[in-house]
């Protein structure tokens, strides 16, 4: 009797702790942690105004053809309906929620396919306590995928294929690529048993809903000018991923050395699932098209159950395994709450009030270059447009954005005259991470607002830069 | 098919130690802060010609607000054409928006470009060059 109620206290205890985790940083900011998510506002702002969304996105400056499937940004609208909230808020809210109540969804899932209580509870712990899963919680819709391919997963090994179909058609019309990569071991698991027909099922409501989607913009596809490999270029892996994936995959391939379990179907696909997003993640060795950096969220669910699986059946047989274990939480959760308290908007407070500056000096019609994330946020927090923006994919003039995107790294006075030159840019705002503000100053300009941050050093500062164009150049003053 | 292994449905000491750990990841996140001291500073101009007669004086002004909890001393440079013109020095802060006001010798006919450099001796520098690092503002005006 006392294990059942450890055992809901347990639960109770975990979801509280990670959701704090989770909730913390968003409520003490009034703007969303992740600079996608100021996309997502502005295409549920768009939606929410209009009642639809234009084929042609109005952001950036140029337009921009829109992919993006559409059921994030109609739920986005109608939370904001309903409740009243500003859509900003509703972004601020719903992801954190999202990241919340997975672990709910994987104690349910586990509890359903493993017969041990302690195996659910381990891992739910493992998927509450994942800093993937705290870094995720606050930009991308696919947290939104992840939580239901749980469900579809679980109905797929119950071999009902229709219904795990009709939940990956709704999860593509979340998050495209989260719902393709959550599909792919399963249908590599069917593969491995030539069951055709069932891959058949399994994908025959994603490849409708994906085409009534995408053939209606159809001709925008043409306006995907994005090699794979390239575009992506200024794109790294970060500390999180670098620090945490070797941890992660060693914890794997350690849980792979200590199986020694009777093998079912349940415990085949999370061995294929791992294994195929270990495989995705070493792709940004060669190449970061497949968006790697996002591979820890998936590689975090496949290791979550199978660690927790071993962890349970070998028990009995290596205590210090537990030990092991422990320690690692420890490491763990206290990794988890400085990563939460860290979390802070794109840019520092002076930079919003130099947005309201822009908003209030410089004309709407005016072009405004700056980097991506200042453009990005500039564009939802004033009536002003920009010349880049967030999301690198299905940009009209790839050439343009990479000479836009390069001027923030460039020390080459030719390439800034070359860019003065060719494109039409009236203003340039210098976020406090850019560079390049000294080679601005040698050409015919105006620095009319400087902001810095100190803290034991003075930083550099952020900037709004006019630019005074005669006969279509600006002309070079220095040297 | 679902696992047969042998192993116990409940295990108190694994529920225990979740639960120890819970607590903890709680309690850290309740007390846990950094401690954050920073202070911005905004400096932009009030107002400053764009043409000037060869009569007139070069006014101009501009805002310099902060946020910070102490007083900063600053060091003003105004240069037209690189060459310093007047060099002063302003008390900014604690928290409050300051106006920087100048009135300077007209530069002559021609075009000139006017630069305004603020910085603290004692604590803008660059760590690169160990030299001062100023914060600048510049406009450019046309005396006919």
């Amino acid at each position: 009797m006392i294990s059942k109620q450890l055992f809901i206290i347990a639960v109770l205890l975990i979801f509280i702790s990670g959701s704090a985790i989770r909730v913390a940083p968003t409520i003490v900011y009034d703007k969303p942690l992740k600079y996608d998510s100021y996309y997502h506002v502005r295409v549920a702002e768009l939606l929410k105004e209009t009642g639809n969304i234009p084929e042609v996105f109005p952001y950036p400056k140029t337009g921009r053809p829109h992919l993006y499937p559409p059921l994030y940004h109609v739920l986005l609208g109608f939370i904001s309906f309903a409740i009243g909230l500003s859509v900003i808020d509703s972004v601020r809210l719903l992801l954190p929620f999202m990241a919340s109540i997975i672990p709910i969804g994987v104690l349910w899932f586990a509890t359903k396919r493993y017969n041990y209580s302690t195996t659910a509870l381990l891992a739910m712990f493992f998927v509450s306590f994942s800093p993937f899963f705290l870094t995720s919680s606050f930009d991308s819709p696919e947290l939104i995928s992840i939580f239901i391919s749980i469900f579809a997963i679980n109905y797929f090994l119950q071999e009902k294929y229709m219904q795990a179909s009709m939940l990956y058609g709704v999860s593509f019309l979340f998050s495209a690529l989260s719902s393709i990569y959550t599909a792919i071991p399963l249908v590599i698991l069917l593969l491995s048993e030539k069951n055709f027909k069932k891959i058949a099922i399994l994908l025959s409501i994603p490849a409708v809903t994906m085409a009534a989607w995408y053939l209606p913009r159809f001709e925008l596809l043409y306006a995907f000018d994005n090699s794979f490999g390239t575009i992506f270029v200024e794109k790294t892996i970060d500390f999180w991923t670098k620090f945490y994936t070797p941890f992660i995959v060693g914890s794997v391939i350690s849980a792979f050395a200590l199986f020694n379990l009777q093998m079912d179907r349940t415990r085949k696909l999370w061995i294929i699932w791992t294994l195929f997003f270990i495989t995705v993640f070493l792709t940004h060795f060669v190449t970061p098209a497949f968006h790697p950096w996002r591979m820890p969220i998936y590689l975090n669910l496949g290791f979550a159950f199978l660690l927790s699986d071993t962890l349970t059946h070998n028990r009995h047989r290596l205590k210090s395994l537990f030990a092991i274990f422990f320690v690692l939480s420890f490491f763990l959760i206290s990794m988890n709450v400085y990563e939460s308290r860290i979390l802070k908007p794109p840019l520092p407070n002076n930079e919003y009030d130099m947005i309201s500056w822009i908003d209030k000096s410089i004309p709407n019609d005016k072009n405004v270059l700056s980097g991506y994330v200042f453009c990005s946020n500039l564009m939802t927090f004033s009536d002003n447009n920009c010349l880049l923006d967030t999301y690198f994919e299905s940009i009209p003039n790839k050439t343009a954005w990479f000479d836009y995107e390069n001027f923030f790294w460039n020390s080459n006075i030719q390439f800034t005259q070359r860019v003065f030159d060719n494109y039409d840019i009236d203003y340039i705002a210098f976020s406090s991470q850019d560079w390049g503000q000294e080679l601005v100053n040698d050409f015919d300009s105006e620095k009319l607002y400087a902001t810095w941050e100190c803290k034991l050093n003075c930083l550099r500062d952020a900037s709004v830069y006019k630019l005074n164009k005669q006969n279509g150049t600006v002309k070079y003053l220095g040297g | 098919m679902q696992l047969q292994d042998e192993v116990p449905k409940h295990d108190n000491i694994v529920y225990v130690a979740l639960i120890a750990l819970s607590i903890y990841s709680l309690y850290t996140v309740f007390t846990y802060s950094l401690i954050d001291t920073k202070a911005t500073y905004t400096m932009r101009f009030i107002n400053k010609p764009e043409a000037l007669n060869a009569t007139q004086n070069l006014d101009f002004s501009v805002s310099l607000r902060t946020d910070a909890s102490i007083p900063v001393n600053f060091t003003t440079l105004v240069l037209i054409d690189g060459i310093i013109v007047e060099s002063d020095s302003k008390t900014i802060g604690p928290q409050s928006e300051n106006t920087l006001q100048f009135s300077l010798a007209n530069p002559g006919v021609g075009k000139h470009r006017v630069l305004l450099k603020v910085f603290d001796p004692l604590r803008d520098y660059d760590s690169y060059s160990s030299r001062a690092r100023p914060y600048e503002l510049y406009f450019n005006v046309d005396v006919k």
